[in-house]
């Protein structure tokens, strides 16, 4: 038993293993967290075609040599309970998991889990002396939390709202079908409001964020600021 | 796909696509090897096209350092529509495959320092030799270096290089932040006059990428908890490896290499390079004073004793890898495991060489001969002699002398008849030694044969640590799978609640000892390692086919171990080799002294018969 994750608890690894891997490739991080939806209404279909998407994204972003040593991935799934499916991984052996739906929707506990992992993640980049692009923070669901009434939803909200503030981190929000888009938004940051996914686009979901990511990690012509790739391929709003 | 023409109006069809940039799609030739063509996403502009012509009159005296245009590319065979450029094929690495050690032990195993020096002493040639050509690189960055390792490095992405025309100066219009120096950080690259000054800090980030085995210059450990990132730490001058006293927000990472393994002047460069000084024209240290650093410290190269893949500066106080694995268990420069293996010669043919039987050769009847002793004066002695002369001198005489001359003969015949019966058994041991010989000696070839030869056991060896290493990463992985996140066959919620409270948690854990001893139904157990292994061979773990410093110390060891052990069992499969040899040896002596004692009597007899034939003959 190397690794306890109790509530809220993320992974401790001895200073050594993180020394190694860091010295193993040194290169700036760019941390991603997706947290998805995994309750009881994302079974059958819509839970497939999300494997699937995580699927292409984990394959699209280990075909680009530079990339695939800068992203940093970490899996919250939030259905019944809250779960740490996968901790921060590089790229670079990051395997897609199969998730499986079933349960409620306590997304505001899991916001707050995901920004707790990004700051335990930051303070590993810290003292390994490793350069990180400002984390993101990928949330998708096809409902609405059914945390709301508990401290966690403000919690989520407030970590989210200053957060963006502060530049420490960005928020993007995807509602799928039937989500509840009125709620999401209240989440996300007034100035990047969710975003619908068109049908099941979950392929074009994660491709279009695989490219964001690279575009975040490597070369971007024209420099000094970030143009994201257009997302009219998944999102029936564009950014 | 259709035909592309070049200036010349040749036709050549294009291949699959090698790679898609900002600017364009790169493909190959059909039946061309040393040339690409880009074909650019938008129609190049009038300008465009001044440039690409300006360039392409350089591609040839630039040819070794950067791949220029050499043509024009043109979709119409009139070369009326103008698409794109045709360069030449840069073969190699990508130049951060090199520097980051992750691909240079997969992609280089046992690539050392040197590697890195030289790398980035070319790279510093090649941009002085752009630069003499009056050119700016402009999107210096780790995409568009292609090294070829031991022979040269190439800059690619050269159609966005800064050039003037004669007429007018064509700007280089992209970069990309984690590259851009402090000065043109945040401001839009449009239009944007380039320097070589501002290429010189890409540079001075190339080389010590290089020199650091992937550790960013302006990456460290921050002094607070706030962000800082990349290109905000390159806007604020925060090298991180700058002197203390400069009060700069990054302090040198721990499991980096420390700044002072490098000479000096090199530090000085660096430090050149980076401060906030540097952003006035003309300030960096140029790409020729870089190169002339880089080949005076490639001189200087020592190798440390403790690794002969541990290569570094002479004057370093130690060697710095060695401090660095010591301090953090990681070896930046391991020894490939091949490299290892090479270093073995087979021993069983030199056992076997070793082992020739003895020439041993019969004893030959002239061989040993001491002195003879002068003989007695022929005749009867005693009273015989004084009745033979007295009475019957001249006719006994004559008859004894016969007589004692038959004898003689006859002696000397009894002597010959046992020296060749005693070589005779000589020859016989030789006969049978040479039998025995050659039968053990199969014996001990036949032994050595079953025995793995010392390279397969090292290469053994090296396969079970390598083996555990990847067993130790695909542990990590199992180590991440919380059981509660699956649905396992078989275990319900009371079943997890049981193996939580056995501290069984993840898919690590399921060992049967651990579960029998949570008292989990054997089916049950079955079922859970049957997951296990299901969940195991999900899993891809990288190969790993480098040795870090520690396993190589493991693997000697066991070598050595194993070393003593084939020697002792070696030793005892000799032993009935040295034994017949040393028993025929025995019995080759012993005949041996038989028959020179024969042939002392044999002498001996032959001087006594001579005597006799002088002293009585007729
Ligand atoms: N001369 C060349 N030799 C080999 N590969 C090349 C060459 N030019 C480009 N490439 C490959 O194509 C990729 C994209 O080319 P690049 O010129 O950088 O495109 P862009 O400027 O559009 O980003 C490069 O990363 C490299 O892998």
């Amino acid at each position: 038993m190397k690794r306890l994750h109790a509530e809220n608890e993320a992974i401790t690894m001895t200073p050594t293993i993180i020394d190694v891997d860091f010295a193993d490739n040194p290169e700036p991080r760019a941390p991603t967290i997706l947290l998805v939806d995994t309750s009881g209404s994302m079974s059958g279909k819509k839970i497939e075609a999300l494997n699937r998407g995580l699927e292409q994204f984990a394959s699209e972003l280990a075909a680009d040599n530079l990339a695939r040593k800068r992203v940093d991935v970490a899996i919250v799934s939030f259905g019944g309970t809250v779960k740490t499916v996968c901790d921060f991984t590089n790229a670079e052996s990051f395997l897609a998991p199969t998730l499986q739906a079933d349960g409620g929707t306590p997304m505001g506990e899991a916001v707050v889990r995901a920004v707790t992992m990004l700051e335990q993640r930051k303070m590993q980049y810290r003292a390994a002396g490793i350069a990180y692009y400002r984390p993101w923070l990928f949330l998708i669901t096809d409902g609405e939390p059914t945390d709301d009434g508990s401290h966690y939803w403000q919690d989520a909200i407030a970590l989210i709202h200053e957060g963006e503030m502060k530049g420490k981190l960005s928020f993007f929000g995807v509602g799928v079908e039937e989500a509840n888009m009125k709620r999401l938004n209240l989440l996300c940051p007034p100035k990047r409001p969710a975003m619908k996914l068109r049908g099941l686009c979950f392929r074009e979901l994660f491709s279009w964020l695989s490219s964001s990511l690279k575009a975040v990690s490597s070369s971007t012509p024209g420099a000094a600021s970030l143009t994201l790739p257009s997302s009219a391929g998944w999102s029936s709003i564009d950014l | 796909m259709s035909p592309i023409f070049d200036e010349s109006g040749t036709v050549f069809q294009m291949e699959a696509e090698l790679a898609r940039g900002g600017q364009g799609v790169v493909r190959k030739l059909r039946a061309v090897n040393s040339h690409l063509v880009k074909i650019w996403h938008s129609a190049p502009s009038q300008a465009d096209r001044r440039r690409s012509e300006a360039l392409r009159q350089l591609a040839g005296s630039l040819s070794d350092v950067a791949a220029l245009p050499v043509s024009l590319a043109f979709s119409d065979a009139a070369k009326t529509r103008h698409c794109g450029v045709f360069i030449p094929l840069a073969e190699g690495l990508d130049v951060f495959e090199i520097y980051n050690m992750g691909s240079r032990r997969v992609l280089l195993p046992g690539a050392t320092f040197e590697l890195l020096v030289k790398t980035a002493k070319q790279t510093a040639q090649a941009f002085a030799k752009v630069h003499a050509h009056g050119l700016v690189i402009g999107d210096v960055n780790e995409k568009n270096l292609k090294v070829m390792p031991g022979h040269g490095v190439r800059l690619i992405d050269t159609d966005s290089f800064q050039v003037h025309d004669g007429e007018r100066l064509h700007t280089s219009d992209v970069g990309t932040p984690l590259w851009t120096p402090p000065e043109l950080q945040g401001i839009k690259l449009t239009g944007v006059q380039r320097t070589a000054n501002h290429d010189l800090f890409g540079l001075a980030q190339l080389i010590f990428l290089l020199l650091f085995s992937g550790r960013h210059p302006f990456a460290g450990v921050p002094v607070g908890n706030d962000d800082l990132q990349p290109h905000d730490a390159i806007r604020q001058h925060a090298f991180a490896y700058a002197p203390a006293k400069l009060g700069l927000p990054l302090s040198p990472p721990k499991a980096a290499p420390s700044f002072a393994m490098l000479p000096p002047p090199i530090q000085q460069a660096f430090l050149e390079a980076f401060e906030p000084s540097s952003r006035q024209e003309g300030m960096r240290p140029s790409a020729q004073s870089w190169a002339d650093l880089l080949v005076n410290l490639e001189h200087d190269l020592i190798r440390c004793q403790a690794s002969p893949a541990h290569c570094h500066w002479k004057g370093a106080m130690e060697c710095p890898w060695c401090t660095i694995f010591k301090q953090t268990g990681a070896d930046l420069f391991p020894r490939a495991s091949h490299d290892l293996l090479s270093s073995v010669k087979d021993p069983v043919a030199e056992v076997l060489k070793s082992h020739q039987p003895f020439a041993f050769q019969v004893t030959t009847e002239t061989a040993a001969v001491m002195p003879v002793q002068i003989p007695i004066q022929p005749g009867p002695q005693g009273l015989m002699s004084w009745c033979s002369r007295l009475l019957f001198r001249q006719h006994w005489q004559k008859n004894w002398q016969q007589e004692e001359m038959r004898k003689q003969r006859a002696l000397i015949k009894d002597i010959s008849d046992k020296i060749r019966s005693l070589q005779q058994v000589q020859r016989q041991v030789i006969v049978n030694y040479q039998r025995d010989f050659q039968r053990h000696k199969k014996s001990l070839q036949d032994w050595l044969k079953r025995q793995p030869s010392m390279a397969k056991k090292r290469s053994q060896f090296l396969e079970g640590v390598l083996k555990s290493n990847n067993q130790e990463s695909l542990n990590k992985h199992l180590e991440c799978m919380m059981l509660q996140d699956y649905k396992i066959p078989m275990v319900g919620d009371s079943r997890m609640a049981k193996l939580r409270s056995a501290n069984i948690l993840t898919a690590a854990d399921l060992q049967p000892q651990q579960l029998q001893a949570a008292s989990m139904p054997s089916n049950v157990i079955t079922s859970l390692l049957k997951w296990r292994r299901r969940m195991a061979r999900g899993i891809k773990v990288t190969k790993s086919v480098v040795l870090s410093f520690q396993d190589q110390a493991r693997v000697e060891q066991m070598l050595q171990q194993a070393e003593q052990d084939h020697q002792r069992k070696l030793a005892s499969v000799q032993q009935p080799l040295a034994a017949c040899t040393k028993s025929a040896q025995q019995k080759m002596l012993a005949t041996e002294a038989s028959i020179r004692s024969l042939c002392q009597q044999k002498a001996q007899a032959d001087a006594v018969l001579a005597s006799f034939q002088s002293t009585f003959s007729p």
